[in-house]
């Protein structure tokens, strides 16, 4: 059953150089219980996306969509109060910046307690046992005294467990993890990692992680979904996308990042793409990677559609597809 | 951080400033002001002094009762507004300058000493800067003025020293940031001499912080200047300095009001042209202090 | 915590010694000694003074031959009355007003707002208080031109602070005295409140549009918080820190602008004394008028500084 089906999402950027195509109508759904992974370079567009889902875009942004389904109901045909109410109950979002993210004058406790108090209810007392429970069950075993707690006193790992707990508090169908673990250390990041996955079992609370890092995605999510300069440009299995990928840029994202054990001649240098990112003004004629791609020819100054192959999808005129069909 | 050359800042500080409406438009008034109170003294009608006793009190010409040699009109000694104006716009601009000036160099002067101070030194020294600021001007100045007695000069001495601590707390903040920066030590470390750390790395990265106080600056000696003008603790009467100017017109505010309104609108337009300015430069140079 | 407050003491206790090194000197000034020092040293005559100031012997004033922290006393209410009520106005409109601009940004209230906040900063106080009386006393007659109360109140001086001294009078006035005292308060006020209340206003308005800005107030959106709640719990509580920062400046800005507006409307406060103290160098009365002022101003800081540690978790309850 599908928990959330989005088509042709579109978001703009109203600047003083024009508007700025942040996300190119993106196709994605997620099924109840089900754990996602969205992949990209900053400024691929995909936290704008997750803003988007989350009903969190700043005002300067406009946001369009073919279809807009969350829990069978159809958001397109919402007021906005009505669409923020029901994204808000069935959507919880956490960010890069644990510390940052919560409020710096109010205690852990406040927050928390605001949050069970807008959803669920309850007395006082109900309302502290609710949240005793919450910080419990992300790992927070001294959760009286954090309660008392403000940001600045608790660490980047805590922090984000907090915002979990905050997370929990809505009792979410669907957790998008915006880049959980990037400001984290090394040891924490796994242990978040560890703790999403097992909220995600217990609940059947479906997960987005958005990330930069493939090693993340291969362990944990069923499907992923590739963004280049506002656009999908590859989504499937995580599997099979990771074993071969269909699109260059994927490709060429997994050729750069080094493998453990895997024996590197000396002078032999890790795959790149040639050139940078190209920034969302500025977005090349036709392929956005075209510029860049190994494989271009002159059919790539036509944009391409994203199409179905094998079960997968891919915006390429020439994917890296084998002929052994 | 990306430190850019100073002169690539200059350029786009410059194209900045261009794009702000109300900076231009200060900078406009404020040119023509700046004209007015050099060439003034030529195109002045009268000399502002010289009474015309028979003319007493004649409103200025857009008023059925103007008369059209005297432009802005008469004050109550029969003495003609125009030409006051205009000789107290070079009299209010020279002393504002002036005094600016002195209180910036020498509180440059303080401020980079002290960053090379020793810790205790500094701070004691920084302490009596934050004291001398925690002080409402004026209240300070009629102090200094209290001490060493009213009168023209002494009211630019107590402006001056007023000024001091603003530059001096400024130079030596930026001073010391700028020497924990990474840029720095990089410098320190190939070697470079304390001058040459200063001249070369310091002071071009400080000068943002420098000319949008400057800028400040002026606005708030213009007004103390002439606040202590019109309280009688600055330039005395007959002198056609703006606040004098205006405290002389208080008995006629009934029957001549433009004896107040129009030396008044002269300093809050010079003001306004300046904090403008000011807005101006201080977002053009330096978008991370941007309101 | 402990730390800051210690360095908090040291800074008073600087500031209190370069103030009265400096009101000693102005003592000094005197053609007729305020003090009978013992000693023939400056240094030793310095801790003599601050002995007498001690003892709350201020001086005598050499114009009225009276004694001049009894006159400060006397004046000193006027200007608190003046100075309160302006600190209300400006505060609660500077506030009010900065807030509707930030929420309704770019709109025709936020852009009249800072066009006339602006204004309100170049404005020379002297010239505001004069257009003032022009307008609404003079040409409109809506208030007195100066003043505390009209004539005909016979109001004895109990607290001093007018408004207060003519409710005690209810009896014999009704309310009549108290509504023609608050008549009188009104101008002035106005007069000191608009700068301060310009400056309070932009503060509010940009502090607080930098606030919204940040993450945790996305945090608290993606909670479904409501739009009010987010501004008053979340948003302001941090949007005034930087405001309390100013406020120092801000009490610097009345107290000069206090001195002004009394001289402009004859109201018998400590500005015009001093003014008056000044123009016939009455040092007994500037030396006292001067350091009761400043110890005013630092005292305020004081409890301001308090006021943001305790407001700011990060300063009050160090990692």
């Amino acid at each position: 059953m599908g928990l959330l089906q989005v088509e042709n999402l579109s978001v703009d950027f109203q600047t003083d150089n024009g508007i700025i195509p942040a996300v190119d109508r993106a196709k994605i759904s997620i099924n109840a219980g089900q754990v996602q992974g969205v992949i990209g370079e900053s400024g691929s567009g995909k936290s704008v996306m997750a803003l988007a889902i989350a009903g969190l875009l700043s005002p300067a942004a406009t946001m369009r969509a073919d279809l807009f389904n969350l829990d069978g109901h159809d958001l397109t045909r919402m007021s906005a109060g009505e669409r923020q109410k029901l994204i808000s109950n069935n959507i919880s979002i956490i960010f890069q910046e644990p510390t940052s993210s919560l409020n710096p004058s109010l205690t852990i406790g406040y927050q928390l307690d605001e949050t069970i108090r807008f959803h669920s209810g309850g007395t006082r007392k109900q309302r502290y046992e609710k949240a005793q429970e919450l910080l419990l069950q992300v790992g927070i075993i001294d959760g009286k005294r954090r309660y008392k707690e403000y940001p600045h006193q608790l660490s980047g790992g805590l922090n984000q467990r907090v915002m979990i707990a905050m997370a929990l508090a809505c009792e979410p169908k669907l957790l998008i993890a915006d880049e959980p673990t990037t400001a984290l250390d090394v040891t924490v990041q796994s242990q978040i990692l560890d703790l999403l996955l097992k909220l995600n079992e217990e609940h059947n609370m479906a997960l987005m992680l958005i990330t930069h890092d493939f090693s993340i995605l291969s362990e944990t999510t069923d499907k992923v979904y590739v963004m280049y300069g506002g656009q999908i440009v590859e989504s499937g299995r995580t599997y099979k996308l990771l074993s071969q990928p269909y699109h260059p840029y994927t490709k060429a994202l997994l050729n750069s990042v080094p493998h453990y054990g895997m024996h590197y001649r000396k002078g032999r240098r890790l795959f790149n793409l040639k050139g940078s990112t190209p920034s969302l003004d500025h977005l090349p004629v036709g392929c956005y990677l075209g510029p860049r791609c190994p494989y271009a020819n002159r059919k790539c100054v036509q944009a391409p559609e994203l199409r179905t192959l094998k079960g997968r999808k891919v915006r390429c005129h020439f994917p890296l597809i084998e002929d052994d069909s | 951080m990306i430190k850019l050359p100073v002169s690539a800042n200059n350029k786009a500080a410059w194209a900045i400033f261009r794009q702000n409406k109300g900076a231009m438009i200060g900078a406009v008034v404020l040119i023509f002001i700046l004209i007015l109170a050099i060439i003034g003294p030529w195109i002045s009608p009268y000399d502002p002094a010289r009474q015309f006793t028979n003319k007493i009190l004649i409103p200025p010409i857009w008023n059925p009762a103007g008369d059209f040699n005297f432009f802005l009109g008469t004050d109550d000694l029969g003495r003609d507004i125009l030409s006051r104006l205009l000789h107290g716009a070079r009299l209010s601009l020279q002393l504002t300058f002036t005094v600016v000036i002195i209180a910036a160099l020498s509180g440059i002067l303080i401020g980079a000493g002290a960053a090379f101070l020793n810790q205790t030194l500094r701070s004691l020294l920084m302490r009596v800067m934050d004291l001398l600021l925690s002080f409402p001007s004026l209240l300070l100045a009629i102090a200094i003025v209290a001490i060493i007695g009213p009168g023209l000069p002494n009211a630019i001495y107590a402006v001056v020293i007023v000024l001091i601590p603003q530059f001096v707390r400024i130079t030596q903040s930026s001073i010391s940031d700028e020497l924990n920066n990474d840029y720095v030590m990089a410098a320190r470390l190939d070697g470079a001499s304390s001058q040459r750390l200063l001249s070369h790395h310091v002071w071009p990265n400080i000068t943002p912080a420098l000319t949008v106080q400057l800028t400040f600056s002026f606005s708030t000696a213009l007004l103390d200047i002439a606040a202590l003008g019109f309280l009688g603790l600055g330039a005395q009467p007959p002198m056609a300095e703006w606040g004098t100017m205006l405290s002389e017109s208080r008995a006629f505010i009934q029957f001549a009001p433009w004896t107040m309104t129009l030396p008044g609108l002269a300093i809050f337009l010079t003001v306004l042209s300046i904090n403008l300015v000011g807005d101006g430069i201080r977002d053009a140079l330096d978008p991370r202090l941007n309101r | 915590m402990i730390t800051s407050i210690l360095k908090q003491l040291g800074t008073l206790l600087i500031s209190l010694l370069g103030l009265t090194v400096l009101t000693f000197i102005l003592s000094q000034q005197s053609d007729s000694p305020i003090h009978q020092y013992q000693s023939d040293s400056a240094f030793i005559q310095y801790f003599e003074y601050i002995q007498f100031l001690f003892n709350g012997d201020w001086g005598m004033s050499s114009i009225h031959k009276r004694s001049v922290l009894k006159d400060f006393l006397q004046h000193f209410p006027a200007t608190i009355e003046l100075i309160v009520f302006a600190m209300i106005l400006a505060v609660t409109t500077g506030l009010a007003l900065g807030i509707l601009a930030s929420t309704r940004r770019g709109g025709w209230l936020d852009n009249t707002l800072m066009t006339t906040s602006l204004i309100g900063y170049s404005m020379p106080i002297f010239w505001w208080g004069m257009l003032l009386v022009l307008l609404f006393s003079l040409t409109l007659g809506w208030t007195p031109v100066a003043g505390r109360i009209s004539f005909e109140f016979d109001i004895e001086p109990f607290t001093r602070f007018m408004l207060i001294d003519t409710l005690l009078h209810h009896n014999k006035y009704g309310f009549d005295a108290f509504l023609n005292a608050l008549h009188h308060l009104i101008l002035p006020a106005v007069t000191l409140s608009t700068i301060p209340m310009a400056i309070i206003a932009r503060m509010t308005r940009s502090s607080l549009l930098a606030v919204l800005k940040s993450e945790y107030i996305r945090t608290a959106r993606s909670k479904g918080i409501s739009k009010q709640r987010i501004i008053w719990i979340h948003a302001l509580r941090n949007a005034l820190q930087p405001i309390l920062t100013i406020s120092g400046v801000q009490i610097s800005i009345i107290m000069s602008g206090v001195i002004i507006t009394e001289y402009i409307f004859a109201w018998p406060g400590i500005g015009k004394w001093l003014l008056e103290a000044v123009s016939r160098r009455d040092f007994a009365s500037i030396q006292g008028g001067v350091l009761a002022l400043s110890i005013i101003v630092i005292a305020f800081n004081l409890v301001l500084d308090f006021l943001s540690i305790y407001l700011n978790p990060r300063l009050r309850r160090p990692s």
